[in-house]
């Protein structure tokens, strides 16, 4: 009784040896894992993309746009068929995502822009949506609306509604 | 016959087969961890591929079972904590041929990843002969784990020494 006392005792010494082995291995040596939290994991589901890819979308139809700025901006221009959804405040930008969630869980991919390339509302938003069950990519135009105009493509104002 | 007999007897004892057994199969565990270590995310794939456990658990068993592998080679090799390296390693084989018997049921047909052989042109696809070699290597952990001495061992050579000092 003794020795199977012992021996267990050895066992559960091996086990967390090989334990103690596997983690140090794992950092150590090539071809192991990396582990990351699950939101990191969720936000890799966003990805940048330049304003040339997001016109391939805007021209496929297969985009749907979401503009991140303020709703004053979204007024003044906007790309044609976006949705404005504020990231800022949260409280407004969560109303936004529940009054648009049928047609943001529509077919279309969804393609966020905002008003500079150093401007974070446009992955702020992303992240809501994250948070708020949406499982597939989300693309960021690199840049925003800015790069956007740069190029010159399709841009509604509020001159152009006015009819100007 | 009787000679036989005395050479069973002598094998469950402990002779030298008893120690050349035990130290292949060391040998067998040390090379198979050795090519699972390296590649811990290809073999979590391999474990993957089983389907019996949840997928949040493959990483931890692809990062633990090369080095447990490893370490039970040391220790069956060098004959050193014998009786513990080889409970642990019928209890490995065991669980091995349980998930061989599973997929088998399933009408699963890959690459076992138990010992790495491929690499030496010896096919370990999933199949009967897989659960056969299990059953055989269990046996002969079961021998060394009841042999009452093991040659060529770490724990020989210390048992003598202490002995020689009495």
């Amino acid at each position: 009784m003794k020795i199977w006392k012992q021996t267990a005792r050895e066992m559960a010494v091996i086990i967390l040896a090989a334990c103690v082995t596997g983690t140090v291995l794992n950092l150590v040596l090539p071809g192991g894992y990396v582990f990351v939290s699950k939101e990191t994991v969720s936000y890799r589901k966003i990805s940048m993309i330049s304003a040339d890819e997001a016109r391939l979308k805007y021209d496929g139809r297969t985009a749907l746009f979401i503009d991140a700025r303020d709703p004053a901006e979204y007024e003044q221009a906007r790309i044609p068929g976006s949705v404005s959804i504020p990231a800022e405040p949260e409280s407004i930008s969560l109303q936004g995502i529940r009054a648009n969630f049928d047609l943001l869980q529509g077919p279309r991919e969804l393609v966020i822009y905002c008003s500079a390339s150093s401007c974070e509302s446009s992955e702020t938003l992303a992240r809501r949506f994250i948070h708020m069950g949406y499982s597939r990519t989300l693309y960021i135009i690199e840049g925003g609306l800015p790069a956007w105009q740069e190029r010159k493509f399709p841009l509604e104002t509020a001159r152009d509604r006015r009819g100007d | 016959m009787g000679m036989i007999r005395n050479f069973a007897r002598s094998v469950v004892y402990g002779n030298q087969l008893t120690a050349l057994l035990r130290v292949l199969c060391g040998a067998l565990f040390l090379y198979s961890g050795f090519f699972k270590v390296l590649d811990m995310e290809g073999f979590g794939r391999v474990v993957d591929m089983y389907a019996m456990l949840p997928s949040a658990l493959v990483p931890y068993v692809a990062i633990v079972l090369p080095s447990l592998e490893l370490i039970l080679g040391a220790l069956l090799a060098a004959g050193y904590r014998i009786r513990a390296a080889s409970c642990l390693s019928m209890l490995l084989m065991v669980v091995f041929t349980v998930a061989i018997m599973v997929n088998i049921a399933r009408g699963a047909n890959f690459e076992c990843g138990c010992f790495e052989l491929s690499r030496f042109g010896i096919p370990e696809r999933i199949g009967w002969p897989l659960v056969i070699r299990d059953a055989a290597l269990f046996a002969v952990f079961g021998l060394v784990l009841q042999a009452r001495r093991h040659l060529f061992s770490l724990e020989y050579y210390l048992e003598k020494r202490t002995l020689s000092t009495l």
